[in-house]
């Protein structure tokens, strides 16, 4: 057996292992006896909680990694700051042996699992390498909130009234507004962005000029900002966007004609249209329709969803007396330049209309992944991100880039009641992060060997932090703050050009070969 | 009958061992056979490593991934269905049984039914013939 020499710890607990003396004795015999571990120890306390100090200050000379075995959950104890001292805390590896325990079996007869278990992550621990996290300040001590409607205003004054430095990029102008710690950039559009968590540079044009702005993190309040719709020109018909649609329902106006319509683009572009947020769009024409606030109120779309809470707004909104208009994708729904009408063909009916319309009221942030700022922000753009960002894994309003926050429809379509507490928890997350004041480079990290590069682009595209990039040369190269060293890059790389530092293929062959093998 | 027996399985760190570790609380054990190896995303396991174990001597390969829409690396347990597919096909060449390798999905909370659906694995390996490959491949 080739590598590192590799010290067992394991406690003597006797209610948790279920273990008499004598099989612990068998155990330690057993560990002893592998070629493979140097030492092996037991800590002779009843439970590993107490005693941590003894751990803590353990030294063994010429061994510099540990495989601790618990029989507890880890959670259990709480923080791991009673691991060895000495050792580098990416060379100690904690084990479970509670999940190994066959419940109906006697615990006497399960020893040899366990030590085949401790054996094979000795194993692979004899062949890693000491990795260190580099801890790099930020640079920047500003919050960029890009967004141009009231919630976006808001944010900015909280986090500035908390003391942070916080700058509101606006599309719109922001009249009137000015607090201490606060600035607004309006008028201004967003261009790009790179950069990482804590040094982020932002692009803008302002007035024909284009600028650039520093920012530790970054806070998007729906995407209205960086999208690139616009109500079409030379047109009768006023557009307002759906997010709006209280302030204008409140101002009591009545029309002749009110549209819904699913995707504002959809009358300029050929593009799909984008499910909108139908819980948002029912609501409003429900409200609409309630409030007379037109004659004909009408709601054109693609694509019906209604399936489960959604059906009942559907026949809510119809009781209302909304009216709904399904049309298909080689008849798309124009504004005439005439009069305040939508033509649209009838799918159901099969004859074109002449809706009235001087309003349309349309989800204008409809489209929360422009491919071209996703590029910027590095957010996997492949995929059906709607589900990937909202998994588990990432908490409200976060975003898979540490220290972008996503508010709004800048997430996904939702709810405005839902966005609104969204804001709040991603303010306090936003001062949480600046509080830290370092963005942490993992050590385990994926590396490419110089000169085995074919320049495939295989990484590239594979990357899902888009941390793979090609370099002036030429050359693939792994930006090591972006890397979240999930090794899917090393296994489709064809020239086998890289390695994952926390599971080298050394590590995993060593594990295979451990546990496949015959345990006398 | 499982004393023989060897699973290797290949478990990724974030929700499958998550799913397991929710089995353990929840009372139930992992089968006798399987023996478990972490890795930080089932889209690191590479083809070779998976014959390796099979040719090392173990009689079932088990892959272990986030659930495909939840992925906590987005596309790993994407990758590794393939690879999975491409070792099936790679074991019938060879004449040997593809369902020795098989790619199990798990959401962090379903620990009881990833348990099950591990003892079908077991159960199902366990009805094929054994293998004696071990320290035909070097």
């Amino acid at each position: 057996m080739s590598g590192n020499k590799v010290c067992i710890i394991l406690s003597d607990c006797q209610s948790c292992s279920g273990l008499s003396n004598e099989d612990m004795n068998r155990m330690l015999g057993a560990l002893k006896g592998g070629a493979k571990a140097a030492h092996a120890l037991i800590v002779k306390a009843p439970c590993i909680k107490e005693s941590r100090k003894e751990i803590r200050t353990l030294h063994i000379e010429g061994c510099d990694r540990a495989v601790v075995g618990m029989w507890c959950h880890p959670e259990k104890i709480g923080a791991l700051n009673w691991l060895p001292k000495k050792m580098s805390p990416s060379l100690i590896e904690v084990v479970d042996l509670s999940i190994f325990a066959a419940k109906s079996t006697k615990c006497s007869s399960q020893v040899d699992k366990y030590v085949r278990v401790l054996h094979a992550s000795a194993a692979g621990l004899a062949h890693a390498e000491a990795l260190k996290d580099r801890k790099i300040p930020f640079a920047s001590k500003s919050v960029v909130v890009i967004g141009s409607n009231d919630r976006a205003k808001d944010a900015a004054k909280s986090l500035a009234s908390k003391g942070i430095h916080a700058k509101l990029i606006s599309m719109e102008p922001m009249p009137g507004v000015n607090a201490e710690n606060l600035e607004v950039i309006d008028g201004a559009t967003t261009e790009g962005l790179k950069g990482i968590p804590g040094d982020f540079r932002i692009a803008y044009s302002r007035k024909g000029q284009r600028k650039e702005t520093d920012a530790a993190s970054i806070l998007l309040v729906s995407e209205r900002c960086l999208s690139k719709a616009v109500p079409p020109k030379d047109s009768k018909v006023k557009v307002v966007p759906l997010e709006q649609f209280r302030n204008y329902s409140a101002g009591g106006a009545k029309v002749k004609g009110m549209a819904f319509l699913d995707d504002l683009q959809t009358l300029t572009t050929a593009a799909d249209p984008v499910t909108p947020a139908w819980h948002t769009l029912l609501e409003a024409a429900k409200t609409a329709a309630a409030n007379h606030m037109a004659d004909y109120i009408s709601v054109i779309a693609r694509d019906v969803k209604a399936a489960g809470l959604l059906e009942m707004l559907w026949k809510e909104a119809a009781d209302a007396g909304v009216k709904f208009i399904r049309y298909d994708d080689k008849s798309r729904p124009k504004i005439s330049k005439e009069d305040s009408t939508i033509s649209v063909k009838d799918l159901v009916l099969g004859e074109s209309l002449d809706i009235p319309a001087d309003v349309i009221v349309a989800p204008i942030t409809t489209r929360p992944w422009e491919p071209m700022f996703i590029e910027r922000l590095f957010l996997p753009s492949d995929w059906d991100l709607k589900s990937r960002l909202r998994g588990p894994q990432r908490g409200t309003a976060q975003s898979p880039c540490d220290g972008i926050f996503m508010v709004g429809y800048a997430g996904f379509n939702k709810l405005l009641d839902i966005a609104e507490p969204e804001l709040d928890s991603a303010v306090a997350q936003i001062s949480a992060f600046m509080q830290k004041g370092c963005h942490v480079a993992r050590g385990a990290v994926a590396v490419i060997e110089e000169g085995k590069c074919s320049a495939c682009l295989t990484c590239v595209r594979t990357c899902p932090y888009r941390a793979a990039i090609m370099n002036e040369s030429w050359k693939a190269e792994i930006i090591a703050d972006k890397c979240a060293g999930c090794g899917n890059c090393v296994a489709v790389c064809p020239s086998l050009a890289i390695e994952l530092k926390n599971c080298t293929r050394p590590q995993i062959g060593a594990q295979v070969a451990a546990s496949t093998e015959v345990v006398q | 009958m499982s004393d023989k027996l060897k699973i290797v399985a290949f478990v990724c760190e974030n929700h499958a061992m998550s799913a397991i570790r929710a089995a353990s609380i929840a009372g139930e054990s992992l089968p006798e056979s399987v023996r478990i190896i972490e890795i930080p995303c089932t889209g690191r396991l590479e083809t070779p490593q998976m014959l390796e174990a099979i040719g090392g001597g173990a009689d079932g390969v088990a892959v272990i991934g986030c659930l495909e829409e939840n992925c906590y690396h987005d596309i790993g347990s994407m990758l590794a269905r393939g690879r999975v597919n491409r070792i099936k096909d790679i074991l019938k060449d060879i004449s040997m049984e593809p369902e020795r390798v098989e790619m199990i999905n798990a959401a962090s909370v379903s620990g009881a039914m990833l348990m099950m659906k591990l003892r079908q694995f077991e159960s199902r390996v366990a009805s094929l013939p054994v293998l004696s490959l071990k320290g035909a491949i070097q």
